[in-house]
């Protein structure tokens, strides 16, 4: 018998006496002083916390970046030459390294862990091999803390693939929502619905739907992943080691975990108990146990005094006592995805194709925190170690991909990059989307939102300087303007008016209602006289100009128009010096490079008038304006 | 505008039963109530007014909201005058205006002058995009191969009619100047029928009167309204025998050539001037 030859007593013991020894390792905060006293009362206000597990994380972050590979045998390497993957690696060493980590489809194929590339190569056709990339894993990471924090403010990060958040309330707050599908699938299906207490969803099952959605948004980024939700993050994240979206009502921890098999605790990964794991698992195999429910039957100061601290951690896991709390991090200020090329690229082309792809996974990020990018930040590694930092400001924010990528490129095109780039790493800035309430007896006006999203579009379509409200600057020219950001201010409703009796009605001339009535006295409004604009030509046309004896315009000739001056007015002059034409007089530096210009209006036999322009300097004229 | 008045539909119809609570005059409701069965999203009494009373006459009170009308002309014949008429209107009325300027030939200080309000004003330099393509071909970092999707090697019109699509999906602006007359002495510049059905359909989405500035007639079927303007007659004056001449500004003439919405054939004419207030009593 095991028992005999372990210890003169029997293993299995209350936990009750384990707790009072003091002895043994005291027990994590948080934690209740009896587990069956625990599932004996429900009524102890448990933390509920759910962890989002992603089986093989390095791989999946790889997939995620390259999708195309999810498809694929793939395996990834640890290779010594960074981040360049194997194109720096020459294919005999390639051949002999090992193969870190195995996709599941490779794993089907006959790969495992430790083969040598060459071998996996034999064993599966078609074998895709890439370096490990930290930048891809890191991205993923800060993915599935986005997932956790678009539940949750309580959120932590653990291992590799591992975030847990707390669910604590939620399941009221989403309670609503269930009862609402619940009412409309039962409309759909000709049932009447009802909402008796009977038939109220009880928590484990809108826990499960939590967790299901939870799935959903992983999804959304990219990758598979697994949740659980129980009262401890060990119970979740045993849950979510059984795949799926499960969730373990509180008090029933101990039946979960019951008939769980010994594997789930990964004891040989060495987590926390480095090569001791290994030697754990198949001491507890010598003794039989397979499974958690007889791993918690054992004497827990027996197996402490045998195996060590590692064990009873494991047995108060077992036993669903260990709880270790949840240790929140501030959620991140940025959105950042990085990629590490294989090869340099060095056209806009394929750069562009890798950063749609990564712009649509941050887009994707901010959507679930409710935010929209405001700044980008483009950092590019280049060949030869070198660095190309850039800003990319938006005019508006926006979470529209193709914007933010038609942008970079704008900005990629005016300033290209020195060297082919080799790692690309797109850092956003959120910002929160505007809102506004509009109002109904106001004119309309378009809503912040589309509005911004509209702006970006235009700005990456013209270029930030194509779109914003241009006005007259403060020159003496008389074309010079410049450009600022379009924001319009609200349009205010009238205060109603008062009619005879006194009572306030909403009678609004500026209203789309009021519309049609004043349109119907144009005669009462209008005028016969209006401003003659200015068509302005930018930049200023050259033209040959013939003039007369006193110096006017007598004959105008360009390139595509010309003619007889028919009338003329002018001239006007205007000189100035550089600083009083920049600045508007307000700096009288001496010296500066200045402007002298006699400006005329001209009639033209075609019909048109014209301003022309005679540089007094050069003796040059141009067409500076048409009249229209 | 098509959301708004489609939202007051739905509220009436659903809330009919309690008739005694709401306080949309009978009139109105008729009125949104036609709209909605009818399924015609514009109506022939929105109407832009241009503040010009002559025009405002032959054109039933203005240009409809919701359609396109082209103004066309040769360079000088006043069609800027008119739109930044159209456009000081919209915006003193509190409204949103865009003007999508092929040339760069937008001067806010005489729409200003206009009477419009430049911050109502989206000003979106559509000749830009043209102008990057060829900085870039010019510049020696054209060694870094641009990408052949970017927005930038767009030139021509496509950048225009893309612009006008998103202002007019953005919603919410009364008024959208498309100006399709070119640099000086350049080509004139036309739509394709498709772009033009393109256009109409995304301003009747919109609810939002658009205005083509172009030398010719260019929408086809599509413009719902075509206003030529005929030739001009620039007024010179003099304060006093041997003074130096000034320019006043000059005498318009407009004739709708097409008007699906109204009658055509009228023709209209007013003065526009480089300093109205200085103006005589009459024309």
């Amino acid at each position: 018998m095991i028992e005999r030859r372990i210890s003169p007593k029997p293993l299995i013991a209350g936990a009750a006496e384990v707790a009072r020894d003091p002895l043994l390792p005291p027990l994590h905060h948080g934690s209740h002083a009896s587990a069956n006293a625990s599932a004996a009362s429900p009524q102890i206000a448990c933390t509920r916390i759910a962890c989002i597990l992603v089986a093989d994380f390095p791989l999946a972050a790889a997939t995620r970046q390259s999708p195309e590979l999810s498809d694929r045998p793939l395996v990834l390497i640890e290779s010594a030459a960074g981040r360049r993957g194997l194109t720096g690696v020459a294919n005999a060493a390639v051949a002999n390294m090992e193969c870190r980590f195995v996709s599941a489809h490779a794993r089907a194929m006959g790969v495992r862990t430790g083969m040598t590339v060459a071998r996996a190569r034999a064993a599966a056709a078609g074998l895709a091999v890439m370096n490990r990339s930290p930048a891809a894993e890191a991205s993923a990471a800060e993915a599935l803390v986005d997932v956790a924090l678009s539940f949750s403010p309580l959120v932590e990060a653990g291992a590799d693939g591992e975030v847990y958040l707390d669910l604590g309330g939620l399941a009221r707050l989403h309670q609503r929502r269930h009862a609402n599908s619940h009412r409309e699938g039962a409309a759909g299906a000709g049932t009447s619905a009802s909402s008796s207490p009977a038939e109220r969803p009880d928590t484990e099952m809108i826990e499960t739907g939590l967790a299901q959605e939870v799935l959903g948004r992983v999804a959304r980024l990219g990758m598979e992943a697994a949740v659980g939700v129980a009262s401890s993050k060990e119970v979740a994240l045993l849950a979510a080691r059984c795949g799926g979206a499960r969730a373990i009502a509180a008090g029933r921890e101990r039946e979960f975990l019951n008939w769980l098999p010994l594997d789930l605790l990964r004891l040989d990964d060495g987590a926390g108990g480095g090569g001791d794991g290994a030697s754990l698992e198949q001491t507890l195999a010598r003794w039989g146990i397979r499974r958690l429910g007889e791993l918690a039957r054992l004497d827990i100061r027996a197996v402490g005094s045998r195996l060590g601290a590692r064990a009873v951690e494991l047995m108060r896991i077992a036993r669903g006592e260990c709880r270790t709390p949840l240790i929140a991090r501030r959620a991140a200020e940025n959105f950042a995805e990085a990629v590490e090329l294989e090869w340099g690229v060095d056209n806009l082309e394929a750069m562009g194709f890798v950063m749609r792809a990564m712009l649509e996974r941050v887009v994707e990020r901010l959507k679930l925190r409710g935010m929209a990018a405001g700044e980008i930040a483009l950092a590019l590694e280049l060949d030869g170690r070198r660095r190309d930092l850039r800003r990319v400001a938006l005019p508006a924010p926006t979470n529209e991909a193709r914007t933010l990528l038609a942008l970079i490129l704008l900005n990629l095109e005016a300033a290209p990059p020195a060297a082919a780039v080799e790692a690309i790493r797109i850092t956003v800035e959120p910002r929160a989307p505007r809102a506004a309430q509009a109002d109904m007896f106001a004119p309309p006006c378009p809503a912040p939102e589309r509005l911004h999203v509209m702006l970006a579009r235009l700005a990456a379509l013209c270029g930030p300087d194509g779109v914003g409200t241009l006005r007259p600057r403060n020159s003496h020219l008389p074309g010079a303007v410049e450009l600022g950001p379009f924001a319009p201010r609200p349009a205010l409703a009238p205060a109603p008016a008062r009619s005879r009796n006194g009572t306030a009605t909403l009678r609004n001339e500026t209203s789309a209602l009021a519309d049609r009535d004043a349109v119907k006295r144009p005669a009462a409004t209008g005028a016969t006289v209006t401003q003659l604009a200015v068509r302005a030509v930018r930049p200023p046309h050259r033209v040959e100009v013939l003039c007369a004896r006193g110096g006017a315009p007598e004959f105008v000739r360009g390139a595509d128009f010309g003619g007889r001056v028919v009338s003329c007015a002018g001239p006007w002059r205007i000189a100035a010096a550089q600083s009083h034409i920049d600045n508007g007089g307000s700096d009288n530096r001496q010296g500066a490079p200045g402007t002298a210009r006699d400006y005329y209006d001209v009639a033209l036999e075609d019909g048109g008038v014209y301003r022309l322009l005679c540089d007094l300097r050069s003796g040059e004229w141009y067409v500076d304006g048409i009249y229209d | 505008m098509a959301a708004f008045p489609t939202a007051l539909v739905e509220t009436v119809t659903q809330s009919s039963a309690a008739a005694s609570h709401r306080t949309l005059t009978d009139r109105q409701i008729a009125e949104f109530s036609e709209v909605f069965r009818g399924r015609e999203l514009t109506r022939k009494d929105r109407r832009l007014s241009s503040g010009i009373a002559a025009l405002d006459a032959i054109l039933n009170g203005g240009i409809v909201r919701g359609r396109v009308s082209e103004i066309v002309g040769r360079p000088g014949f006043g069609r800027t005058s008119l739109a930044a008429s159209f456009a000081a209107i919209a915006t003193r009325r509190g409204e949103v205006a865009a003007w999508i300027d092929s040339a760069g030939a937008f001067d806010p200080r005489s729409i200003a002058a206009a009477g419009a309000d430049l911050s109502r004003i989206l000003w979106v330099g559509a000749d830009t995009a043209g102008r990057r393509a060829r900085d870039l071909a010019e510049s020696p970092a054209a060694a870094f191969a641009p990408a052949r999707s970017s927005a930038s090697v767009k030139a021509g019109i496509k950048p225009m009619l893309l612009a006008a699509e998103m202002v007019l999906d953005a919603g919410g602006f009364g008024l959208v100047v498309i100006d399709l007359v070119f640099d000086i002495g350049g080509p004139a510049r036309t739509l394709a029928l498709s772009a033009a059905l393109r256009l109409a359909r995304a301003a009747e989405r919109s609810g939002a009167a658009v205005i083509v500035l172009a030398e010719r007639r260019t929408c086809g079927t599509f413009a719902a309204l075509s206003l030529v303007l005929g030739r001009i007659r620039p007024c010179f004056s003099r304060t006093a025998p041997g003074a130096p001449a000034l320019f006043d500004g000059v005498r318009v003439e407009a004739y709708v050539a097409r008007n699906k919405l109204g009658g055509s054939g009228q023709a209209a004419v007013w003065r526009a001037l480089v300093d109205p207030t200085s103006a005589p009593a009459s024309p």
